[in-house]
């Protein structure tokens, strides 16, 4: 439970924060234009990454889930940063 | 689902609940109150109750402050008294400290010298930082937004636990002899019901308190530092340079002439002066639109000659700008006119009602059935839930009352001497005696409510109903009927504590029990 919480509030906050800075980034206007938006979707996506990980079988798959979406996710930003 | 996830969603709802749940129920019943802030604002200042303050002494207010006050001529607010019935004004002095001043009237209305600090906050203001901070400086707004985030996970878990069975038992709601069932039913029924808003009360609300730390962490992590540099700009009117021109301010009337003719449908509210007196002056006319969700606008007015230099209002803005008014509309359900402002008093209050009946279900699965002497923790949990609970709704009702009999104290004050004495009477009373007792003084202050209006105030309640004066009328009107709903609490859980099961937290204490808890303090119920 404690393992599963942790993995949800640290990796799940920093995989969600990439999530939501990527699309801003890929919006055709700029992320400039889409900040705020994206902020407010934040806690939404975060939260519901968080639920998601008590949804595992034990924490070990718990961590190594939300650890790939994590990398994923930053990987999809830093993408989306370059590329537009 | 497996059995073992949803028993892991369940506690992840019990705990998301049982954590938050007692800044949950201040937010809640806070919030429910500040739906009506301005009616409130007018019902508690019977000076002002039928004659507000004009443009011109708002504007005699803001060049006073400006006097006194030099940096105020960089950056002051008002409220406009369309809005408050006694305006304000707002600045940070040199120190950051934010400031705040009215007016100090004399006894024919006129004003010559300003009431500074907050020597006295209202009545509205103070169940409005309840509502957003619980009234503590600084931190008690990102409490509140850690909360909201605690509500939208215990959110989240309850649908995944309840949804399940949802179809089948809305609308079942079976009284009886189960009363773990009875709570449960309605519990529930609340929870999904009002669910779409309960997601929006969790999520703007946790924007609305996190948003500084949010924006923080976006600069950093993902925008390369850009973000902070342009987000006044994202989120107000007022553009980040401002041509200069030569010529005196403009006065209050003369801006708001001005706003008003760029934005029609905007009915204004407040106005902020920026750089007052400099060429490139500008003043920014905030106000409110109501046929859109995105209700809030404003119109940046460049204060030397008038030219409408920044607007954002329905229509005429972006996505930043329309999602964050839209954020803000949500939230406060000011969008669609008193009928949705109803709907959102009633949704907070059964928001209260949703908070409390899970601290009553938590003491309800736990509780021993074969035992008198419930274990200390559970008592604990009762005592607690009783004294924060019900103490805030006895505070709230005697801040009311006190607001009138005593306008010199401070609300904040009255409320937070009540829930402490709330407290310590619940700490050292059986359950039972402290939620009953609690119950009839809270309903006894409601009644008190339009009891000092009428002794204290030239209205009263049947005046103010033949008159029509709605609002007025209102708030007494609601006191009656929290009053009456009070009563009838309080008179079931007495014939609980008589009547019902004696082995519950909330039974009425019986010598026996009494002699037996003294005998054996650490009764063998681990």
């Amino acid at each position: 439970m404690w393992s599963r919480t942790f993995a949800g509030l640290v990796l799940g906050f920093f995989a969600a924060i990439a999530v939501c800075g990527a699309i801003a980034y890929m919006t055709p206007a700029g992320w400039q234009t889409a900040a705020i938006p994206v902020i407010a979707l934040f806690p939404l996506v975060w939260l519901g990454l968080f639920a998601v990980v008590y949804a595992s079988r034990t924490a070990a798959r718990a961590w190594v889930g939300i650890g790939a979406t994590t990398v994923v996710a930053w990987a999809a930003l830093l993408l989306a940063r370059t590329v537009w | 689902m497996r059995a073992q996830t949803l028993r892991q969603y369940l506690s992840v709802h019990t705990w998301a609940g049982i954590v938050a749940g007692f800044a949950l129920f201040v937010a809640m019943l806070g919030g429910a109150l500040t739906v009506f802030h301005h009616e409130i604002e007018r019902w508690e200042q019977p000076v002002t109750r039928h004659a507000p303050l004009s443009l011109a002494q708002t504007e005699q207010l803001a060049e006073m402050v400006r006097a006194q006050y030099p940096a105020a001529r960089e950056q002051m607010g008002v409220v406009l008294p369309n809005h408050s019935p006694m305006p304000f004004a707002y600045w940070q002095q040199p120190d950051g400290e934010w400031m705040r001043a009215r007016l100090r009237l004399n006894a024919d209305g006129t004003a010559s010298s300003l009431v500074t600090g907050d020597a006295r906050p209202g009545l509205p203001n103070t169940v409005n930082s309840l509502h957003y901070s619980l009234s503590i400086p600084t931190y008690g707004l990102y409490l509140m937004g850690v909360v909201s985030l605690f509500y939208g996970m215990a959110l989240i878990s309850g649908v995944i636990v309840h949804l399940p069975r949802v179809t089948r038992d809305i609308f079942a709601l079976r009284p009886g002899r189960n009363l773990k069932r009875f709570w449960q039913d309605a519990h529930n029924a609340i929870g999904v019901l009002s669910l779409p808003f309960h997601i929006v009360f969790a999520l703007t609300g946790a924007l609305l308190c996190l948003s500084l730390p949010l924006m923080m962490a976006f600069n950093v992590l993902t925008f390369e530092n850009k973000l902070a540099p342009q987000f006044l700009q994202m989120t107000g009117a007022v553009p980040a340079r401002i041509a200069p021109v030569d010529g005196k301010p403009l006065d209050l009337q003369a801006v708001l002439a001005r706003a008003e003719h760029a934005a029609p449908d905007l009915e204004t509210t407040a106005v902020a002066w920026s750089r007052y007196g400099k060429p490139d002056a500008v003043a920014e006319v905030y106000g409110e639109a109501n046929d859109s969700l995105g209700v809030f606008g404003a119109v940046a007015v460049r204060l030397n000659d008038g030219e409408i230099v920044g607007q954002h209002s329905p229509g005429v803005r972006d996505t930043n700008h329309a999602v964050l008014s839209m954020i803000y509309g949500a939230h406060f359900g000011n969008f669609a006119g008193d009928v949705m402002r109803w709907v959102y008093f009633i949704l907070g209050l059964m928001g209260a009602v949703l908070v409390y009946s899970g601290n009553l279900l938590w003491l309800e699965s736990r509780r021993k059935r074969n035992a008198a002497i419930q274990p200390a923790n559970l008592r604990w949990m009762a005592k607690a839930t009783a004294g924060v609970f019900l103490g805030t709704c006895l505070g709230i009702a005697v801040a009311f009352v006190a607001a009138v009999v005593a306008p010199g104290a401070t609300s904040l004050s009255i409320f937070v001497v009540t829930i402490v004495l709330s407290m310590l009477f619940a700490a050292l009373s059986a359950p039972a005696l402290a939620a009953t007792g609690l119950l009839v003084a809270t309903a006894l202050a409601c009644l008190a409510i339009p009891a000092v209006d009428a002794m204290f105030t030239p209205d009263n309640l049947v005046r103010t109903l033949a008159n029509g004066d709605w609002v007025l009328a209102g708030v007494d009107l609601i006191a009656l009927a929290g009053a009456a709903i009070f009563a009838l609490f309080a008179r079931a859980t007495w014939r609980r504590a008589r009547l019902g099961d004696p082995n519950s937290v909330w039974a009425r204490p019986t010598a026996s029990a009494q002699t037996t808890a003294q005998v054996m303090p650490h009764t063998p119920h681990k």
